[in-house]
């Protein structure tokens, strides 16, 4: 038989296997099973009646606090905005959304300036230059610039002159970062992760080396900033710069990294442990140092968060500046994160969701917010086995399948809503299944992932296929719904 | 065929068992040619008609019960690819991975295997081989193929087409070796 020969639905008609393999005590145990499982839908049938009630009662209370009764033990919000420095003058620009990048080198940001005693008279003032973030997924929210604030970290006037400070603009949040680098380095790239991971890249342009390699190699010289809240990168990360958790991160099943010539400068940790600072030189055998950084992290129930600066060196010009840069970043246990502007949390998608979000909560109040970003959806239909299909901590998954385009229709792209009536809670699971690692398993390449995202009391599992033959499609849609949900403060 | 469950408001334990003396076979082939594995075929084969009981309220003949079946089945081990790396972290040893395994495996399918063909299809990546069982052993319609893969009528052929050049690959390179 040749390659043209085969005729693959005749060659494949017959059964693959001599014997049938499923045998008759499988089908006695699906038996069993099946029976088992009617007597406790019946026992779930006589308790559905007692939830009616209790469903009835908490309506009660739902009213009451629609009405009013329990507004005063409402959280109200901080105001979410900071003075803003007038036009042309330091510290950015009153008209902050129109903050010129071709003005980068005329912007200045004052810094009070530090004395030789240590006290502090005076400010001084250094380049502020823009970099737009790239979003990895969704669209553009916002252009708008943040507000910055009056800065309190004390430079000297030597260091004022090696430095400038870049200001990252996220255009899906509205929010800034705020970071130090060497005067003469170009911000090269700033990029917002799928799940909201930042990174910030500079390089010296006289020596920016090969990108793709990292010590030893040529790295060039550079500074990358990186803040992450994936629980197995902070957990690994952890592990990697606090020697005393390294065995805790290696039991949480995460990889801890071994450099070669890693020296530990400072390193300090709160006593529960749940927050700490790293700073470390990497040096080379003849080479003396050829990285300096820094990381933070913190671990709590809302999120883990682990943020490193690590700038790459070829001798030792640039190690004051690295020095200034990387004390600023303990100082902020990371960049200077810089709130939206008034008008960014505006623009952002949350003005006619949150009008509704008042009047309604539950998993069909996001449905419809959904919908009016395009975002169609479905309940399970004929054979749809749930693809999540059990509890999380107690709370029933609801699943919806994305309905793009009946023609197209690829029913894996799916939500597994739960609805946790809290944000804090949903938080927590949230933060829990994400911890969860997930990976390709059995060498085979995982084709659909889950990607989980928490706000306004839910967590939202959003499943999307793609594999390295086919990219993931992601939509951040849904991550901007629940983002708004999170701001309208309509969860109790 | 009709079974005596067809019209019935709602079915009983006993209404499976003909169903799976029917397609029983059918399943568990379909689930060991995806998973390559006697333990998880056997486990997700129950599942499969556990899953059907429960949700034969929701089968509105669109489809043949086979089809039907096989969607179910193709649903469960994807289900289980998707929460076996939790399994597999909190439960070390949950994974049938071990040399003992797979050479027990090697057994059975030299032992029960059919043909050589076969073989070659169980070589397939896990994407091809599954459009081709379908296409070819349980004769699916490009219709039925496209539903069941979630993928367009387009993508199913394009995926289809694929599957029979890298089988038919495979299958002049073994022949080259051998």
């Amino acid at each position: 038989m040749t390659k043209k020969d085969i005729d693959w639905e005749k060659e494949l008609k017959p059964k693959p296997f001599r014997k049938n393999s499923f045998t008759p005590q499988m089908m006695r145990k699906v038996e069993q099973q099946v029976k088992a499982d009617s007597g406790r839908a019946a026992l779930l049938r006589r308790r559905a009646g007692v939830l009616v009630l209790g469903a009835a009662l908490l309506a009660g209370g739902f009213a009451a606090e629609r009405s009013g009764v329990l507004e005063g033990l409402r959280q109200i919000p901080p105001e979410s905005s900071v003075g803003v420095p007038p036009a042309s003058q330091p510290n950015g620009t009153a008209e902050s959304h129109t903050f010129p990048e071709e003005a980068a080198q005329t912007t200045r940001i004052e810094f009070p300036e530090k004395k030789a005693d240590g006290g502090t008279a005076g400010t001084v003032s250094i380049p502020l230059r823009l970099l737009r973030a790239e979003l990895a997924i969704g669209e553009a929210q916002t252009d708008s610039i943040p507000e910055l604030p009056d800065m309190t970290f004390a430079l000297t006037a030597k260091e004022a002159e090696m430095l400038q400070a870049v200001l990252v603009q996220r255009p899906d949040t509205g929010e800034g970062y705020v970071l130090l680098a060497p005067r003469s380095w170009t911000p090269e790239r700033a990029v917002i992760g799928a799940n909201g991971s930042v990174s910030a890249e500079f390089i010296n342009p006289d020596k920016a080396g090969n990108p793709e390699q990292r010590n030893p190699g040529d790295p060039g010289e550079r500074l990358r900033y990186t803040e992450t809240f994936s629980g197995g990168s902070v957990a690994s990360g952890i592990g990697t710069y606090f020697p005393d958790r390294q065995t805790w991160a290696e039991r949480q099943g995460f990889p801890v990294q071994t450099y070669e010539g890693l020296a530990l400068r400072s390193q300090y940790a709160n006593e529960d442990g749940e927050a700490g600072f790293a700073r470390y030189d990497w040096t080379r055998q003849g080479d003396g140092v050829v990285a300096s950084g820094a990381v933070y992290y913190s671990q709590n129930p809302q999120n883990d968060t682990l943020r490193q600066l690590e700038m790459s060196l070829e001798g030792t010009a640039y190690g004051e500046a690295a020095d200034s840069i990387l004390r600023f970043f303990e100082a902020n246990q990371g960049a200077q994160r810089i709130r939206p502007a008034a008008s960014a949390t505006q623009a952002l998608p949350q003005g006619k969701e949150q009008e509704a979000a008042e009047d309604s909560i539950g998993i069909e109040a996001l449905r419809e917010r959904l919908a009016e970003k395009g975002l169609r959806l479905t309940g399970l239909q004929d054979a749809d086995v749930p693809f999540y299909d059990q509890p999380m901590n107690g709370v029933e998954a609801e699943e919806l399948i994305f309905d793009r385009d009946s023609r197209n229709a690829e029913r894996s792209e799916r939500l597994t809503l739960f609805d946790f009536g809290s944000r804090d809670r949903a938080a927590e699971e949230a933060k829990k299944f994400a911890q969860e690692p997930r990976s390709a398993e059995n060498g085979i390449q995982a084709d659909i992932y889950p990607h989980v995202f928490a706000g306004g009391g839910f967590v939202v599992l959003y499943w999307t296929s793609g594999s390295h033959e086919r990219p993931f499609v992601y939509d951040n849609k849904i991550n901007g719904v629940l983002r708004a949900l999170d701001q309208s403060e309509v969860q109790p | 065929m009709a079974y005596e469950w067809q019209g019935k408001v709602s079915m009983t334990a006993d209404d499976l068992e003909p169903i799976m003396e029917t397609y029983g076979e059918d399943v568990w082939n379909f689930l060991y040619i995806m998973t390559r594995s006697r333990e998880l075929a056997d486990d997700l084969a129950q599942e499969t008609f556990i899953r059907a009981y429960k949700y034969l309220g929701t089968y509105r003949g669109e489809a043949s019960l086979k089809s039907w079946l096989l969607r179910i089945a193709r649903n469960r081990w994807y289900s289980y690819r998707r929460l076996a790396f939790v399994r597999k972290v909190t439960l070390p040893g949950f994974m049938p991975e071990t040399n003992t395994a797979e050479s027990a495996e090697t057994e059975f399918l030299r032992e029960e295997l059919t043909s050589e063909v076969w073989a070659i299809v169980l070589k397939l990546p896990l994407k091809y081989r599954e459009i081709l069982t379908l296409q070819a052993h349980y004769a699916m319609t490009m219709e039925e193929l496209a539903g069941t893969l979630g993928i367009t009528v387009s993508a199913a052929k394009t995926r289809l087409q694929r599957a029979r050049g890298k089988a038919s690959e495979l299958w002049e390179k073994e022949r080259g070796e051998a």
